[in-house]
This record gives structure tokens, sequence and C-alpha cells, in this order.
């Protein structure tokens, strides 16, 4: 078993900056760090820019990983950053881009879920960004919380608080949302 | 136990995150508390909501992978020649960047000391050269001066 992870590892491969190797970390990493993005910036060429981005850098980083785990955390960190400096670059937008997503995931799913998808992006577009990140790492991301602790560089404390003061705003901002919508 | 504390705990169990020791203080607390029974509630259908709506796949933009190439022929050389240096510390000689950096730091600063002292030495030994000459001069003078007398 341990022979057949080593085999399948890619890092050396990365190390030697083999393109195999680096299309798939790519192919395995793409849709969290997606989800990531998309969950913080919700724009979905914002998002799709950060992604990118994010993996370009990886091919210069690349050399100086020794564990899988500091790759994903790396890679999420790497994410992090890119969208911290969109959000600088345009604060205005995140709110409106929310909408994009709901409307495009209608594609496959019924009124009422594009409905429900819709208020849900909207109110996780109106958290602060502290609240966003720790619940988009936990819910689309299932992390556990030394994972979350790992990327944010907080206190398991600090993160238990964190993902509950999250989700008490979450909770909040959807209350009126579902009884607007005649929701139990 | 306070409301407060007890929907924060109520929070971390659902995530199966919390302390065993915290569980039975805090489900008596809930099991006798409208408000935190209604957080917790709520807690679970937005996170049950929040699970739902998360994407699923990658947009086609993404679907592609990106050519490694490209960004292999724009890497800038001296960043290629940090990654060649910080790769071969790990590797090798398990040495941190920081520490790497003040070694060399302060061999640059002998180094440039040394230099200096060298360099100064040989200026000092080649102005010493115009003095030797200049005493050797001297005598023919004297012997100008001696007749007028």
């Amino acid at each position: 078993m341990l022979e057949h992870d080593k085999q399948d590892s890619p890092l050396d491969g990365l190390r030697r900056r083999d393109h195999a190797a680096f299309t798939c970390v790519y192919q395995r990493y793409r849709l969290k760090i997606y989800r990531y993005c998309s969950g913080l910036l919700s724009g979905d060429a914002r998002a799709n820019d950060a992604v990118q981005e994010t993996f370009l850098k990886l091919y210069n980083a690349a050399p100086s990983f020794n564990q899988e785990a500091a790759l994903k955390t790396w890679l999420y960190t790497v994410a992090r950053n890119e969208v911290r400096m969109v959000w600088r670059r345009d604060r205005h937008q995140v709110v409106d881009d929310m909408t994009t997503i709901a409307a495009e995931d209608s594609a496959a799913s019924g009124l009422d879920r594009q409905e429900t998808t819709f208020m849900i992006w909207e109110a996780l577009g109106h958290l602060i960004p502290e609240h966003r990140e720790v619940l988009v790492l936990r819910e689309f991301e299932e992390m556990s919380y030394d994972e979350i602790a790992c990327i944010l560089h907080l206190s398991l404390t600090a993160v238990k608080s964190r993902i509950f003061k999250a989700r008490r705003a979450l909770a909040t901002r959807l209350a009126p949302m579902m009884e607007e919508r005649g929701a139990p | 136990m306070k409301c407060n504390e007890c929907q924060e705990n109520l929070s971390a169990i659902i995530d199966g995150e919390i302390a065993a020791s915290l569980i039975p203080a805090t489900l008596a607390h809930a099991g006798t508390c409208r408000e935190c029974q209604q957080f917790l509630v709520a807690m679970q259908e937005g996170r049950a909501q929040l699970r739902a709506a998360a994407p699923r796949e990658v947009p086609p933009a993404l679907v592609a992978t990106p050519d490694w190439r490209m960004r292999e022929s724009r890497a800038p050389l001296t960043l290629s020649l940090i990654e060649k240096i910080r790769e071969t510390l790990n590797r090798h000689l398990q040495v941190p960047v920081p520490l790497a950096a003040s070694i060399a730091l302060f061999c640059m600063l002998v180094a440039a000391s040394a230099t200096y002292w060298w360099l100064g030495s040989t200026r000092s030994t080649v102005q010493q050269e115009p003095t030797i000459v200049y005493m050797l001069e001297l005598p023919p003078i004297e012997v100008h001066t001696t007749p007028g007398q």
C-alpha cells in the first residue's frame, strides 16, 4: 500500500517540473480550488482567473514541496491571496456577481433549487470575508478544524468560534429570505 | 451554561469537533432551551443548503489543462535561480532560508571587508615609491647649492 502511494504521488514529478505531474495535480485540485475561490469571489471569470493564477504559481514553487499536505495547504493559501487581491481591486462587484453562479446552476436543476441556491449565494455574499472564508472551507471543502486553522493561521478555538459566528450570521441572513419565500 | 456557549458547542458538535466532556452539559442545556433548539435547526438547515449550493464541477474555462511550457518560458531567470538555491538548501542541507540568507550576508560582508583591507594595503605600498625616488634626487640639489655660498 505504501509502495503504491509512493508511486502515485506526483510530488517527485513536481520537483522535476514534469508537466504530466502538474497536470495530475491540476486535475486533482482544480475543483476544490475553484469551489473555494468561487465561494469567496462568486464571479465566475474572477474565480477562474484566481484558480489559473494559483496553479501557474505552483509551477515556480513546486520544487520546495516535501509532503502532499504542504501542497494542499499551499494551494489554498495562494488561492486565498489571489482572492484578496481581487477583493482589493474590485470590492463593489461581489454581491452582483454572486447571482452568476446561481443562474448557471439552474441548467441542471429545478426552479426551487435554483431559488434556494440563489438565496444561499446572496446570503453568503453579504457575510464579512472572515465568515465567508470559514464557511466555504468547512461546508464546501468539508475540511476539519485542524486544516482550516492551518490555512487561515488561526488557533482551533478561534476556528470553532468563527465558524459558529459565521453560521449564526448566515442563519440571520437566511431567515427573512425564507419567510419571504414562504418556507417553514 | 449560557446560550451563546451552548450554541457554539452545538456548532462544533454537528461538525464532530468537540471534546467529549462538553457534550452532556451542552445537550442538557439545549434540551430545555427553546432558543438554542431553534438555533440548532436553523444552523443545520443553512448547513445543508450551503452544501447543496456548492459547485459540483469546474466551468468550461478550467477544463483544459494550463500550458505549463508557456509558464516555463515566462519564468524569469532570477526567480529560477532563487528556486534552485532554495531547493538545494531544502533538499541537501536542510537549512532554513532566513538562516542561509544571514550566513550569505555575513560572508559577503567579510569578503567586502577583506577586499577593502587588501586594496588599502596595496595603495599604501604604491604611494611609498615616489617618496623613495624623491629622496634619491635630493643629493644633486644639495651639490648645486653649495658653490653659491
